[in-house]
């Protein structure tokens, strides 16, 4: 895969600084932290879908020689208290009643019953992992199997199992969302629209697996973690709040991280359980996720129904949408479910203008795999629904695609937009992407070639375009939940002149120390080599939630700049009483102050040195030492909803307009794509290297979600993909050349002018797939109703529509 | 992953391997490059008592004289996949080896191995039994030779004694008469996974660019890796217009015994296979002809 046309100056300087260690293996991540005298958990995870446990019993797996402990739900010791509940706290009153969220004690082991296959129900602490492994064979569970539900539309019927009994029935979540008047546009409508359009469950999966090192001092009461997760201070927070230990303080290290594009964002049994083991033992315990456990066992994604009606005029504009969306929340120890289901409810309306707009939601608990976060996180499912409406409206009304899609954007002039969910959108200029990605993709040229070959009936390849535009609102803030609207930075210039950020941040490969470096330059005038970036430590960290949203170019970089400009102001003080010049006269420069009018300069070291050494330097009423903290608020959020379920929950709007031309072997079903084409709007691009390389991992992201990964259950509750032997992550060969654009519509709400980067590329790929392939199939009247478009189901499509059954 | 608890012995030599697998029967296995064996003993779905390893033995060398081609078990994909010895012979095995797995596993994975694996979508088994090639199977007890069309008896089964090794794969000799082109296509859902239909087919034509014979081995469309010696008798002795190759895939097509896995249901099988046979048969007559192909199914 290469990137062409990419129109954007590269800037000296701005070369990622971790790449080096990275590459030379020099950085050790979580699993490779093995201090001596390390004990290795593995854990029994349940075989059934759904089942009561009648009775585990870890005699002969104890007696294992090797075998140091072990635990399951009816021996757990008397500190461990329930995993306090994630991301939301509790069901508020605050909410309104909207959402309402059903809740339950966790212990991270099951107890009374399994609810899917792979739930942690036992686990074993052993000298190696080897020996761990062979003693979980030794386990004797007892089950009774009970009836399983994997379906979200069953999991609704009176006659469906329940996965959770103490409910009554299967839904996690409820939420609705309404602005402007759904009821008297429909009725005003030339045309209605009802689909049921699905999206498919697949998940994340990081070349860093999970990983947890635990490790107790009852001296100091001191629970250490090193976890690879995205939110270090805010696993620290919930596992003290897990765990009844008088005096105890949790310690969370994360970084560095190999990967987490959300699955490392949610609280898991693991974690839990290597800290209840770590106390338990009074050795360090060790944890490192196999890519089976992580495929079955950590959470999945994207699986959601939507029942969606639009109405349109004659002419193509639509009036109103309303939707009915079923999410297959799988066993869900409410996670990243919530959150992403109500996310979901907020977006549907997309890049359009769609004034009278109104959803209802049902997180629904099904027995597969809890639901949890993912790179393009409840947006994804929406873009998709939105993105296939728009062409399944343009079928109908016999518009052009690309037409009905003009004709409905928010125009440029009306930014900042508040949509009809409450959502206020920043800045973008839709059209004008879609015009670009037209351009790039050589749409007309492709199009004649299709009428071309259609007309005279050529024989062989079936071609197809395909376009969409995938709005990705980024850096999300949700009410009474440990994901607020800010963001946290100290800063300190030690007497030897470097600065030091500790940061709330956590980098996973993003680049944080690379863009902070940057942003220091143009703030502090300081060389990257002088700045040291801390982050992922909760000690020595401000507190802060951690990465997720694609936040940290939004208020990670807005908190550095604020502290930056914050101890600039002081640097300015302490230099003016040093150069006996004004503070209008100075500039921050290369490494130090100097004066306008007469050239004179220092080094921020001499600065520095006057704030901890030679405090007679100072100006009388300035306080000794030169460090400052700042918490950024964002200011295009909301944190109130009102009683329709409105609310801005998301600060920043980038988006992408993707188009792909593919072509479709009629006897296989094998597809091609010749070409595709991004045009992306982050805002303004901060760092070239970074975008470029996010935009480009997401599509790939995103094209194996639409193409190729899935994670289908049969009837039973049996999950199929238990390994990359059968889920399959595109490889470079499956990745085309992507023609990459950028249109920059700067953020105004920041002081950088940025947006989120790094998820629109997920949420593209799959409505430019699925309209790309309706497109191609357009001459046989099918419709797309599945991802992933593996060459099966195309040809299944094909078959049943030249009548062949199937 | 970790497998099982296993006692590993490091073969000094083959007959050292032979003799120890002797002594230990089913409770043994080899392990030559790993690429099977080593995932089952990770996912525990293999637990034998004992390892052999005899991957780092010699290899020996690819030979060709009068009587064929004669390939050492212990190959390995990549070393097949450049051996002038065999791209001389056909293009059958380049097509073949190369899209195996990826790179790493070619540098790793034998010959021997995967034969022996017996997977039903197999590249190297169908690509073999269209060659019409033998495997000398070895054990303390001596050595015999079975036709690879025979070896073959199910899903991961094969007439493989518990106390043999695969010792060298041999390729019959060329016809002296006529032309010959061989081709291997096969429909994967992405760069290196297993064959959701593969078709192996080494062709050879007379001057009149009848069939004079042809083999067809067959990858992921029936329970074993399989030729199909009733179509290459329909072809035998016709030239190939477009209704003898119409009518032997349309046969083929009802022939065939595939199976639902996760990555395809036997119905879509049963279609694909005569499409991708049609398209290795094409292959196959373009280079038989002295062409150039692509040797990607689509």
């Amino acid at each position: 895969m290469k990137a062409g046309v990419v129109h954007i100056e590269r800037k000296a300087g701005t070369e990622r600084r971790e790449d080096e260690e990275i590459l030379a293996a020099r950085v050790r991540y979580a699993a490779d932290e093995d201090p001596p005298g390390t004990l290795h958990a593995a854990i029994y995870r349940s075989p059934y879908a759904h089942a009561r446990i009648r009775g585990v019993d870890l005699t002969r797996a104890l007696g294992l020689p090797g075998v140091v402990y072990g635990l399951t739900a009816r021996t757990l010791p008397p500190y461990a208290k329930p995993m306090s509940p994630f991301p939301f706290q509790t069901t508020d009153p605050f909410l309104q009643g909207n959402p309402t969220i059903k809740f339950f004690p966790h212990y991270g082991l099951a107890s009374d019953k399994v609810r899917f296959v792979g739930e942690p129900v036992a686990v074993i602490v052993a000298e190696d992992r080897y020996v761990a492994e062979d003693a979980l064979e030794l386990i004797d569970a007892e089950y009774d199997p009970l009836p399983a539900v994997v379906d979200e539309e069953l999991a609704l019927t009176p006659e469906s199992p329940v996965v959770y009994e103490g409910w009554g029935d299967n839904v996690m979540l409820r939420f609705r969302v309404a602005g402007g008047d759904a009821d008297r546009a429909f009725a005003a409508a030339d045309m209605v629209l009802r689909e049921k359009i699905k999206s498919h469950r697949f998940a994340a999966t990081p070349i860093e697996p999970r990983a947890i090192l635990a490790r107790y001092d009852p001296g100091s009461h001191t629970l250490d973690l090193r976890d690879s997760t995205q939110i270090p201070h805010v696993i620290a927070t919930v596992l003290e709040a897990s765990l009844d230990i008088p005096h105890l303080k949790v310690r969370v290290r994360s970084s560095p991280v190999g990967g987490g594009f959300g699955t490392k964002w949610g609280f898991y049994p693991e974690e839990w359980l290597m800290a209840v083991l770590a106390v338990a033992v009074r050795r360090p315990v060790r944890w490192v996720e196999l890519r089976r456990e992580h495929l079955v066992a950590s959470s999945h994604a994207r699986e959601q129904t939507h029942f969606i009606e639009m109405a349109l005029t004659r002419d193509g504009r639509i009036l109103g949408i309303r939707d009915r969306i079923l999410a297959n929340a799988g066993a869900a120890y409410p996670q990243g479910a919530a959150a992403t289901i109500i996310t979901t409810a907020m977006f549907v309306p997309g890049a359009y203008k769609v004034e009278h707009y109104e959803a209802t939601v049902l997180g629904v608990a099904t027995n597969k795999a809890p639901f949890g976060a993912h790179r393009g996180f409840g947006k994804a499912e929406a873009a998709y629904v939105i993105e296939r409406m728009m062409d399944i409206a343009a079928g109908a009304l016999g518009l052009d695609p690309a037409e009905i899609r003009y004709r409905n954007f928010i125009p440029p002039q009306e930014f900042p937009y508040v949509s009809a969910t409450g959502a206020r959108y920043d800045s973008g200029n839709y059209a004008e992407a879609l015009r670009r990605c037209l351009d790039l993709l050589e749409h007309d040229r492709w199009r004649a070639e299709q009428r071309r070959r259609r007309e005279r009936g050529v024989p062989g390849p079936l071609l197809g375009i395909g376009f969409a535009l995938a709005l990705e609102p980024s850096s999300a803030t949700r009410m009474n939940s440990y994901n607020a609207g800010y963001f946290s930075v100290t800063m300190r210039v030690d007497p030897g002149g470097r600065v030091f950020v500790f940061s709330s941040g956590n980098d996973e490969g993003q680049g944080h120390a690379t863009a902070a470096a940057q942003l220091l330059q143009q703030e502090l005038g300081v060389e990257p080599d002088s700045v040291v970036y801390v982050e992922g430590d909760s000690l020595l960290c401000p507190y802060g939630s951690g990465s997720y949203s694609s936040r940290f170019s939004i208020v990670g970089t807005s908190a550095v700049i604020g502290a930056a400009r914050r101890l600039r102001a002081k640097i300015l003080r302490i230099a003016s009483y040093l150069l006996r010049r004004p503070q209008e006269d100075l500039a921050v420069e290369a490494g130090g102050v100097v004066s306008r009018s007469t050239g004179e300069r220092i080094t921020l070291r001499d600065v520095a040195r006057a704030a901890y050494l030679r405090l007679w330097e100072l100006p009388p009423d300035e306080d000794p030492g030169l460090d400052v903290a700042y918490h950024y608020r964002d200011p295009n959020v909301g944190l109130v909803v009102d009683r329709n379920g409105r609310v801005a929950m998301f600060s920043s709007y980038p988006y992408t307009a993707d188009g792909a031309v593919v072509e479709i072997d009629p006897d296989t079903g094998l597809l091609r794509i010749l070409r595709y084409v991004s045009v992306h709007d982050c805002g303004r691009v901060l760092n070239e290297a970074i975008v470029v390389g996010q935009h480009l991992g997401a599509l790939a992201h995103g094209i194996g979600g639409a193409l190729y990964e899935e994670l289908p259950y049969d009837a039973g509750g049996q999950p199929l993909h238990q390994t990359f032997v059968d889920y399959l992550v595109p490889t470079a060969r499956e990745i085309p050349d992507i023609i990459l654009d950028h249109l920059m519509t700067p953020n105004p709400f920041t002081p950088a002018g940025l947006k989120g980067t790094g998820e629109t590329g997920t949420v593209s790929p799959p409505p430019v797939f699925a309209n790309a392939v309706e497109d191609a199939l357009r001459p046989l009247g099918v419709k797309v109703r599945a991802l992933p478009l593996r060459p099966e189901r195309i040809w299944r499509y094909m078959r049943t529509a030249s009548g062949q059954g199937g | 992953m970790y497998p099982a608890r296993f006692d590993y012995i490091r073969a000094e030599h083959w007959e050292h391997a032979l003799e120890v697998l002797a002594q230990h029967g089913v409770e043994a296995r080899p392990l030559a490059g790993g690429q099977s064996l080593v995932p089952l003993l990770k996912l525990r779905l293999a637990q034998p008592r004992l390892v052999v390893d005899i991957g780092h033995l010699p290899r020996g060398a690819v030979v060709a004289d009068g009587s064929g081609i004669r390939i050492p078990a212990l190959t390995r994909h990549a070393d097949a996949e450049r051996e002038p010895v065999l791209g001389l012979a056909t293009s059958l095995v380049e097509d073949a080896a190369s899209h195996i797995g990826d790179p790493q596993i070619r540098h790793m994975g034998t010959v021997g191995g995967a034969l022996a694996e017996a997977d039903p979508s197999g590249d190297w088994s169908a690509a073999l039994i269209a060659l019409r090639a033998e495997v000398v199977c070895q054990s303390v007890r001596g050595a015999r030779t079975i036709p690879l069309r025979a070896f073959f008896q199910g899903p991961y089964s094969t007439a493989l004694a518990p106390d043999e090794l695969i010792a060298e794969v041999r390729i019959p000799p060329r016809p002296t008469a006529g032309r010959t082109g061989g081709a291997y296509l096969k429909v994967e859902w992405r760069a290196g996974s297993f064959a959701v239909a593969g078709v192996a087919v080494e062709l050879v034509l007379d001057e009149e660019r009848r069939c004079r014979d042809i083999g067809i081995g067959l990858a992921a469309l029936g329970p074993r890796p399989a030729a199909d010696e009733v179509v290459e008798a329909l072809l035998r002795g016709r030239p190939l217009t477009d209704d003898a190759v119409a009518d032997a895939c349309a046969l083929l097509g009802r022939r065939l015994e595939p199976y639902s896995d996760t990555r395809a249901s036997a119905e879509y099988r049963r279609a694909l296979g005569p499409v991708v046979f049609e398209r290795t048969l094409r292959n196959a007559a373009q280079r038989a002809l002295g062409g150039e192909v692509d040797a990607r199914v689509w």
